[in-house]
């Protein structure tokens, strides 16, 4: 049956795969077919959460924009940890070994 | 339709997107130490922790795509951008009320929100994230 719940909950899902796989592709030629894979499950794991945590049930749209966008976060998360933090810890260690 | 949005690029969405997450980290953290001064929904306040995390990312990823060069350039504006959608778009459920159905601010943050990932969808489409080594 097709109450208000259940059109949530496959907006929510749908719109975090949606975001989660569009971010995966983009960035797929970085990477192996199972970081991808790793990457857009992370991602709509991520989006979903999102949307119904945060979500809310008389505003639908919202909620999907919320997963859409959170599903592409979550997809995009490892690749930016991977370019934050090894530059910091060069930066963070030279700054030690100089000083020292 | 992108190219007519956003002209040749994204700074100055990505600009605007740092000064309105700064501006509501300032106004959140100055509503818990000033409670009455400050009007903003109480299911806001319930969930501060989450506005100044999702605040804080995007200030600190909009400095990043400001300093950055080359792929990690485009990696952390198309991050910022996300971020900034996300929580503009967290903002405006906050504002959801079921009398009268619209709020100008859920207006205003869905409105910032479907613009922040259209900017998203631009640099996607014209300087594309593939790292080319």
């Amino acid at each position: 049956m097709l109450n208000n719940e259940v059109i949530n909950l496959g907006i929510i899902l749908v719109g975090a795969l949606i975001g989660a796989l569009k971010l995966s592709i983009e960035t797929r030629c970085n990477k192996n077919c199972l970081s991808s894979f790793i990457d857009t499950l992370l991602g709509w794991f991520t989006g979903s959460l999102l949307g119904f945590h945060f979500g809310a049930e008389n505003n639908i749209y919202i909620s999907g924009l919320i997963a859409l966008s959170g599903g592409a976060v979550g997809a995009l998360a490892i690749s930016s940890i991977i370019e934050i933090f090894p530059s910091i810890f060069k930066k963070v260690l030279k700054n030690i070994v100089i000083n020292k | 339709m992108l190219n007519f949005i956003f002209g040749k690029d994204t700074k100055s969405v990505r600009t605007f997107n740092f000064i309105t997450s700064f501006g509501w980290l300032v106004i959140i953290v100055f509503a818990l130490y000033k409670p009455n001064t400050v009007a903003l929904p109480h299911i806001m306040l319930e969930n501060y922790v989450s506005q100044l995390i999702f605040a804080s990312l995007t200030c600190l990823f909009c400095l990043l795509s400001f300093t950055a060069v080359d792929y990690r350039r485009r990696l952390f504006k198309v991050m910022c951008l996300l971020l900034g959608s996300l929580f503009q778009s967290i903002t405006a459920v906050y504002y959801v009320t079921i009398y009268p159905p619209l709020d100008l601010m859920l207006l205003v943050c869905s409105g910032f929100a479907l613009w922040f990932f259209l900017a998203v969808l631009y640099i996607i489409r014209y300087e594309g994230l593939r790292d080319v080594k």
